[in-house]
């Protein structure tokens, strides 16, 4: 077609022109729009966990505290000539304090600022969650597409894999890699990830399964793209969906079990949330604010993840509906 | 359908082989032997001798334990017990794996059993309700419940009512002895109500998530609006043509549900020192007392594997719909 010819057909339908597509950023705006309105619940869960997720990335920045200091008050009676005992001592450490202003969240056994250590835990638990997550979904999901689409000997060895390593008892299989050495950031990550890699490959591929003999896929093969282009350029956008999804529901399975290691005192040294209950449970009968900033951490941010990833899944594929 | 089972047997075996291989290789290559920290445990005799002395000490030890053998050897020799129906000595106590195995078991049944009822008691009238009503006041409640305690994990539960049953006086809880149920039932009941309930609210929440949406979907099939136009009563309808045909997909998660509670089972029992498979094998793992590793892994990856299996199987029973070919994997 000619310039002269673009020029006439533009100027005939001047007026008619259907309304140009929005840049990106408001497509995306009005996607998370819809989503909200659709799904109140969601929409919510999303502002919690951006918000957690905000305060994991600046938290040990903004946290009012050293995560390891320890507060202690003057005895403003000291006096060691008095009768009364407790005169006797010069301060008095805050231990299991209840939430001040000075303190927001209260102190701990060993007498450091909770809201300081809440924090770092949230750092933690985020870069645990999305580290591992993330990594487990991009192996995952390169494993599933591969098994699904090609079948055969690769899709035999890879299920054989996959179905040994769900019957594994997770948390036995986590302890295990994690006893390979010291208890690091980076060796839970890595631990966390190889736990779930299965898991995604065996939703990814059964998603592959449906696509592989779909028509366009079909077209593709009779043009006579290769198997690489087929699978970057056809299959991958059809079960990213599902990518996606699994993702989202990983991040808080993942926090869950870092959790867990923790509260068994496997878990690399520092703050976590895990460690708080486990540290706060001998005194939950009378000083119950360790148990409850620790647990009420964890239990929010896998509550806000978790229905988030139930809701995007029912918005991006109903079909999945209870996986 | 002879084939059929023969293979997934076979396939069963091919699993277990894996994990098996895995955990064998991935015990020896862990930094650290049970001879190691035996000798670094008896710190003041180790700091009278010289590092040859010590050297050969460690090598007996491991003569002693086997584990000097080559790994080829030491691999066979794995192979060859489990498949003649022995065991290893453990390492720990001086007995084959499968006694220790024997004396933890009933601990882990009992506490697995008794999660599983009250996550079944919890999560049938649960999701019955809730999906009878769908979207109602009432299943709202239910299932905040329902995902609450997906989130919460069964540690805090635990951690929670234990706490509170200690504090209000609810259960006087020996912490001498660890009974069984047939050794003093109602000591015993005490003794597991908090990490049972703990285990099973965890387990019930999925089961109760589970049943409701295949209670929803089959509520939109024909046969129940034929049902529905029959003029049955309601209550007909939802306990001979829903429940029943809700409760197909429910068997489809039993294997994961068990592997669930075992893998719950390990946390709870540390908690609350029961002497089950979960807390043996923990400890195991942390002192690197091999055969009892292996053989308990055996056991529980044996066990679910095969409740799987079985799983699959009785679909055929369940759901006569099901052929071959289409429960082709």
């Amino acid at each position: 077609m000619s310039s002269a010819a673009a020029q006439t057909t533009e100027d005939v339908f001047e007026g008619f022109a259907p309304p140009a597509d929005p840049p990106p950023l408001v497509r995306y705006l009005r996607a998370l729009g819809r989503f909200f309105r659709q799904k109140t619940a969601g929409g919510i869960a999303l502002l919690i966990a951006s918000i957690i997720l905000v305060l994991g990335i600046i938290g040990p920045w903004i946290a009012p505290y050293d995560k390891d200091e320890v507060f202690r008050v003057d005895n403003p009676n000291y006096d060691l000539s008095s009768d009364n005992p407790d005169d006797w001592e010069a301060y008095r450490f805050l231990t299991l304090e209840n939430p001040s202003w000075d303190h927001l969240l209260g102190t701990d056994h060993l007498n450091r600022d909770l809201f300081t250590r809440v924090l770092h835990g949230a750092r933690r638990s985020m870069l645990l969650g999305f580290g591992a997550a993330l990594i487990a979904t991009v192996f995952g999901a390169i494993l599933g597409v591969v098994s699904g689409y090609f079948g055969g000997g690769i899709d035999l060895v890879s299920q054989r894999l996959v179905d040994a390593f769900i019957a594994f008892p997770p948390l036995l299989f986590l302890l295990l890699l994690l006893q390979t050495g010291e208890a690091s950031l980076p060796r839970t990550i890595i631990a966390l990830s190889f736990l779930n890699i299965f898991g995604v490959s065996r939703v990814v591929r059964s998603a592959t399964l449906a696509v592989r003999n779909d028509v366009f896929v079909e077209a593709a093969r009779v043009m006579g793209a290769q198997p690489p282009r087929i699978i970057f350029r056809h299959v991958f956008p059809n079960v990213f969906a599902p990518i996606i999804i699994i993702f989202s529901t990983t991040i808080g399975g993942a926090i869950l079990a870092e959790a867990t290691l923790a509260f068994l005192g496997l878990a690399p040294p520092g703050p976590s949330w895990g460690a708080m209950v486990n540290n706060g449970r001998q005194f939950f009968g009378s000083e119950p604010i360790l148990v409850a900033m620790g647990g009420g951490a964890l239990t929010l941010t896998v509550l806000a993840f978790n229905i988030f990833g139930d809701a995007l899944r029912d918005v991006l594929d109903p079909r999945l509906r209870g996986a | 359908m002879t084939e059929y089972v023969i293979r997934r047997f076979l396939l069963a075996l091919v699993t277990i082989w894996i994990v098996l291989t895995f955990v064998f290789f991935v015990l020896r290559v862990l930094p650290g032997d049970y001879a190691e920290q035996q000798l670094a445990n008896q710190f003041f005799a180790q700091a009278a001798r010289s590092e040859e002395q010590r050297e050969e000490q460690l090598a007996d030890l491991r003569a002693k334990l086997g584990t000097d053998k080559p790994l080829y050897e030491q691999y066979g020799l794995f192979w060859w017990d489990i498949l003649r129906g022995r065991s290893q000595e453990s390492f720990q106590y001086n007995r084959p794996s499968y006694s220790v195995a024997g004396d933890a078991l009933p601990y882990t049944l009992q506490l697995g059993l008794m999660s599983l009822i009250i996550s079944v008691l919890l999560a049938l009238p649960v999701g019955v309700l809730s999906a009878v009503r769908p979207d109602g006041f009432l299943d709202a409640g239910l299932r905040v419940f329902a995902i609450f305690f997906l989130a919460a994990p069964a540690f805090l539960t635990a951690a929670i009512a234990s706490a509170y049953a200690v504090k209000y006086d609810i259960l006087t809880i020996g912490v001498t002895s660890q009974q069984l149920i047939w050794d003093d039932p109602w000591a015993s009941f005490q003794l597991f109500l908090v990490p049972a309930l703990a285990g099973g609210l965890a387990v019930g929440a999925i089961l109760m998530r589970f049943l409701r949406s295949g209670m929803l979907e089959v509520l939109r099939q024909d046969y129940v609006r034929t049902a529905r136009s029959k003029g049955l009563a309601g209550g007909v309808i939802i306990a001979r043509h829903v429940l029943r045909n809700a409760l197909i997909p429910v068997v489809t998660i039993f294997g994961f549900l068990v592997a669930a509670l075992v893998a719950g089972n390990v946390v709870l029992e540390s908690m609350f020192a029961i002497p089950g498979m979960g807390n043996e094998i923990l400890q195991a793992i942390r002192i690197r007392d091999i055969p009892v590793t292996q053989t308990f892994t055996l056991l529980l990856v044996g066990a679910v594997v095969f409740v799987n299996l079985v799983v699959d199987l009785s679909y055929f029973l369940i759901d006569p719909r099901v052929t071959v070919s289409g429960a082709d994997a």
